[in-house]
């Protein structure tokens, strides 16, 4: 190992590190009681664990030898996931239901709880999958080995990642002995992975594609010229026959459903079934993103001569060479996480399967030794080190004879071999235990002749002895071409043989073969409903009794009783009452409870007394049990007690939520409702269910889209289409998810209730102008009147009276036309408004309001003193900013009862109007300046003061955003300050 | 249409896209057609999950 070497192994060790740290805080909300992995688009992005190394330097080394052929193995998975709705579903309900963690579990569970079954699947499993895990490491010490120069790859490297590989594993994966419950810091990890090695693998393809070509169009115009048009081709004239892609394509489509690691992060890790319809688009969408440059590396690989290394490693050769270190650290990084996170999700997976059906049934027989949990645990943490230690001796031993795809496309066929035993027992309740074990092993067999014995003789770990050469060698059991038949192409034929002995021997065995009473309840588990499973069990022999007694002998019998009693809490009924159907329902139970903690088939054997045990063997693995069982309840309480709080939290919230007299709407980030109160539903009329998950701008079209864009809050007064009028606050919600808190309070009564209140008080401020004015009016008309009786006196005869007459009708005709003006004014400022704004000039309202109480007598010792600046016309309702005038112009006439000066200046200053009303009066005592706004409060008489004015004003000006305030002192004057925005109210 | 017959029915159209003889047709341009067709799939499938989403 040179130095080069330590230095990638330290950054390839950091990075590990930083894994660990994601995952840890990960488990840490998850414990906290918020999960982060419950959400779609993590579920979706840990799916894209399916992306390993493979992925990330096969494709392009399959793209630069066969073409178009690689798209098979990510068109297929796209295929199948538009089944997950109807399939991955129906795994997920019933895998739930019935506490299962693995692809062996499951299909072992549909025929009958079969532990051979599980088993013969685990082996397949293992036999398959190790060779792809050694792939993994194979990658990644070929990748070392190119990054730091060295002509070989460094097996101490190797070993030491898988360890450390190994060690993560462990300690996210295994932790627990219940492999019920979900590893959230291993999801979260994964899930971050795949998107660094999507971030890596496009980076590399733009740097390639644009960088060092001139896009897509010039290197495959160049790949043509270079006689390598051939790789852009199918069928005739291609290396991928129609066959060859057909076949690809279903192996693809059966190994995203039947992989260990898949059927892990899909089912076993799911959190909430409606996550699968977000995968069901988002997982095809990074499958199809991280293959948009797989050609373009290709061919630049090819076009580019890079030699040196296979086509497997273009990804990191080219930026290798042409683009520099960080690039290749990036790219190398991308190929490291695609390997890692396989490794981690298949040694959790393949442990699982091998403890369920190996381990716990051999420990069973073993039973007795102290602490016998620990040991158990222990056991799966060191079948967890031993399978990746079986993943990097086959790469260090075999690895070299093969290419990353070819070892990938082996352990496809051998998962897909699990296809007619997992479909055919989903949808077809014959299929039975005989039927599936027989098609197995015959698949089984065909797979390891046809694709790993000739691998196995070639690394020399067979023997070619003369039989093995015979009939290698033969016409009829060539392993290339079984029975003879050519054309179906290297993986299309094994997959044709296997598949058809498979489906041949599963059916014709299932249909000539009886099935047990267990097989039959469970294909009617996994085919049709629960219910007729309750049927079938009616005449169930059981009695409370006897469950809770085989439970105790386990568990022992106060965890025995708490199970039974919970079930009848939870049923509302009482022993003695118990229907056939309850019984079956409470063994059930019951079985799960064991299940959890030793799997589905040996819980099954367990229930069902076939265990043959002494009564010493009996005790000592009663005690065993309970151990686990301890452990397991301490969690369990711990669990439902986060529950319960988390129950009560969310009663408590909702209650809150639903019984606010505001209307209270969440939605998504694509603006769909996910909430909407009662109070909603007062103020729409449209219902809770209704509104659920349609978009808020079709329900409420009348909120403004800005509303519900960028991370601001909102808060704005909206009108809908009857007329009714709103105030909304609409804030973003925090989180990955998206989406905003609406809070809308209806106050079109609020807003008719300050209408009136404003014309009351204008009403009362006409009282007051009044008596003001009215001498205003009495003078003219007394000097009308005097008029009128000395011209009455007249006889006309005289050219004097003539010239008086027409002196006095002038006269009259002034005084007329300025009572006239008068009672216009009054008659303006008394009459009820629209609430409508208009543009208006605010320098206008002011003299019209000036002019209105300079009538009043009381005025005439007032000195007014006007200054006013052009101002932009402005949206207001001119009768609310006369008001707020006047209000104050009324007070300043009351602070200066024998007289003095009002100053009012108005100005336009830096995006705001600016309005001042000095008086030269009373002035206000400071204790009580900080409560002249408030409603009611008043320092006048009560005959002369409602208290509203001031109040009233505030309410205006704050309608308009903008501000007033008030600088005082006893016995100068006091100073009102009004501030409007002008850019908010300006048209 | 049934939800579960929809994802049946878009699985069998992109079975046969992803198949000869449809492959066969564009052969001269099957790389192209093979990327558009699979984007368009997969917004098919989008646009399938909402809908189904909303339906419920």
């Amino acid at each position: 190992m040179n130095i080069h070497s330590v230095y990638f192994l330290g950054i390839a060790l950091a990075y590990l590190v930083l894994l660990f740290i994601i995952a840890y805080y990960a488990e840490n909300r998850e414990q906290a009681g918020s999960s982060i992995i419950n959400n779609p688009y993590v579920y979706s992005f840990s799916l894209a664990v399916y992306c390993s190394s493979w992925t990330f330097y096969g494709s392009v080394g399959k793209a630069a030898t066969s073409g178009l052929a690689f798209l098979t193995i990510y068109i297929g998975p796209t295929l199948m996931a538009v089944l997950w709705p109807v399939v991955l579903k129906k795994v997920i309900r019933i895998s739930r239901a019935n506490n299962i963690t693995t692809i062996s579990d499951f299909i072992g569970s549909r025929y009958g709880k079969s532990l051979v079954v599980s088993a013969v699947v685990t082996l397949i499993a293992v036999a398959g999958v190790i060779p792809y895990l050694g792939l993994q490491i194979k990658a990644v010490m070929s990748t070392f080995a190119i990054m730091t120069g060295e002509s070989r790859s460094s097996s101490i490297v190797g070993l030491i990642l898988t360890i450390v590989v190994g060690v993560f594993a462990i300690i996210f994966g295994a932790r627990h002995l219940d492999s019920s419950e979900r590893h959230s810091g291993v999801v979260f990890a994964i899930a971050f992975e795949s998107l660094v090695k999507l971030l890596a693998f496009v980076t590399v393809g733009i740097f390639v594609t644009y960088g060092l070509f001139h896009g897509f169009g010039d290197i495959f115009s160049k790949i043509r010229l270079a006689g390598f048009g051939h790789l852009l081709l199918l069928g005739s004239g291609s290396k991928t026959g129609y066959g060859e892609w057909f076949a690809l394509n279903f192996l693809s489509m059966m190994a995203i459903m039947f992989l260990p690691r898949q059927f892990q992060m899909s089912v076993v890790e799911n959190y909430d079934e409606s996550h699968v319809t977000t995968a069901l688009w988002l997982f095809p969408l990074y499958l199809f993103l991280i293959n948009l440059f797989v050609l373009p590396i290709a061919f630049a690989g090819i076009l580019k001569g890079v030699t040196g290394h296979r086509a497997d490693y273009f990804v990191l050769t080219l930026p290798l060479q042409y683009g520099g270190r960080v690039l290749s650290l990036f790219a190398f990084i991308g190929g490291f996480s695609a390997a890692v996170s396989m490794i981690i999700v298949s040694s959790i997976a393949l442990s699982t399967m091998i403890m369920h059906s190996f381990v716990m049934p051999g420990i069973v027989s073993l039973s007795g030794m102290p602490r016998y949990h620990a040991w158990v645990l222990n056991i799966k943490r060191l079948v967890i080190l031993m399978i990746v230690l079986l993943g990097y001796l086959f790469a260090v031993y075999i690895g070299e004879f093969y290419s990353l795809v070819d070892i990938g496309l082996r352990s496809f066929e051998a998962v897909a071999l699990f296809a007619p035993a997992f479909f055919l027992g989903l949808y077809w309740r014959r299929g039975n235990k005989a039927g599936a074990l027989a098609g197995l092993i015959a698949g089984f067999l065909v797979w390891f002749y046809t694709l790993m014995m000739p691998g196995l003789v070639k690394a020399g770990v067979m023997q070619h002895n003369s039989l093995v050469q015979w009939m290698m060698n033969s016409r009829a059991l060539a392993p290339n071409a079984l029975f003879g038949v050519q054309g179906l192409g290297k993986w299309g034929g094994p997959l044709v043989w296997s598949m058809l002995l498979n489906v041949m021997l599963y059916v014709g065995v299932s249909v000539l073969t009886r099935r047990s009473k267990d097989e039959e309840i469970q294909s009617l588990v996994f085919v049709e409903s629960y219910d007729k499973v309750k049927e079938l069990i009616a005449g169930s022999s059981y009695t409370v009794g006897d469950i809770e007694g085989l439970l105790a002998q386990y568990i022992g019998s106060t965890e025995a009783y708490d199970t039974v009693q919970q079930f009848l809490i939870r049923k509302d009924t009482t022993r003695d009452r118990l229907t056939p159907r309850e019984l079956f329902e409470l063994r059930s139970d019951a079985e799960m409870t064991l299940a959890g903690a030793i799997g589905t088939p040996m819980a099954s054997l367990v229930f069902e007394n076939k265990l043959e045990l002494t009564e010493h063997e009996r005790e000592d693995l009663s005690r065993s049990i309970q151990g686990i069982t301890r452990n397991l309840r301490s969690s369990r309480q711990e669990l439902t007690e986060r529950n319960r709080e988390l129950m009560y939290l969310k009663e408590f919230s909702e209650n809150i939520i639903e019984s606010a007299p505001v209307g209270i709407i969440t939605v998504d980030g694509l603006l769909r409702v996910n909430y909407w109160n009662r109070e909603m539903e007062r103020m729409t009329g449209v219902r809770h269910d209704e509104a659920i998950n349609r978009s808020i701008l079709l329900l409420l079209p009348w909120i403004p889209n800005h509303v519900l864009i960028g991370d601001e809050e909102h808060e704005l007064t909206v009108h809908d289409q009857a007329g009714s009028t709103f105030k909304l606050k609409a804030s973003p919600l925090k989180g990955s998810l998206g989406g905003y808190v609406i809070i809308i309070e209806d106050i079109s009564e609020k807003k008719k209730m300050e209408e009136q209140l404003l014309q009351t008080s204008k009403l009362a401020n006409i009282g007051k102008l009044t008596a003001g004015i009215a001498h205003e009016i009495g003078n003219p008309l007394a000097s009308i009147f005097s008029l009128v009786q000395e011209l009455m006196a007249l006889n006309f005869r005289s050219k004097q009276d003539l010239t008086f007459t027409v002196e006095s009708l002038n006269t009259i005709n002034n005084h007329v036309e300025r009572i006239a003006r008068i009672v216009r004014s009054l008659g303006d400022f008394a009459r009820v408004h629209t609430s409508e704004k208009t543009v208006t000039d605010i320098s206008e309202i002011l003299d019209r309001t000036l002019s209105l109480v300079k009538y009043d007598k009381r005025f005439r010792h007032i000195e007014f003193n006007r200054q006013a600046d052009s101002i932009p016309g402005m949206l207001v309702n001119p009768d609310q900013i006369q008001q707020v005038f006047l209000n104050l112009i009324l007070n300043a006439l009351d602070a200066m009862p024998g007289g003095g000066r009002l100053d009012v200046r108005m100005k336009a200053n830096d995006g705001f109007v600016e309005i001042q009303f000095s008086d030269t009066g009373a002035g206000i005592d400071p204790a009580v300046i900080g409560r002249i706004f408030d409603p009611f409060f008043t320092t006048k008489p009560q005959s002369s003061g409602t208290g509203l004015g001031l109040n009233i004003c505030a309410t205006i000006i704050k309608e308009y955003n903008g501000n007033i305030s008030v600088e005082s002192r006893k016995g100068e004057g006091t100073t009102f300050f009004i501030k409007l925005p002008l850019r908010e109210n300006i048209r | 249409m049934k939800n579960k017959e929809l994802w049946i029915f878009i699985f069998l159209a992109g079975l046969l896209g992803f198949s000869w003889p449809v492959l066969a047709i564009v052969r001269d341009g099957v790389g192209t057609y093979l990327f558009v067709f699979w984007a368009l799939f997969i917004g098919l499938a989008a646009v399938a999950a909402r809908a189904g989403g909303r339906q419920r």
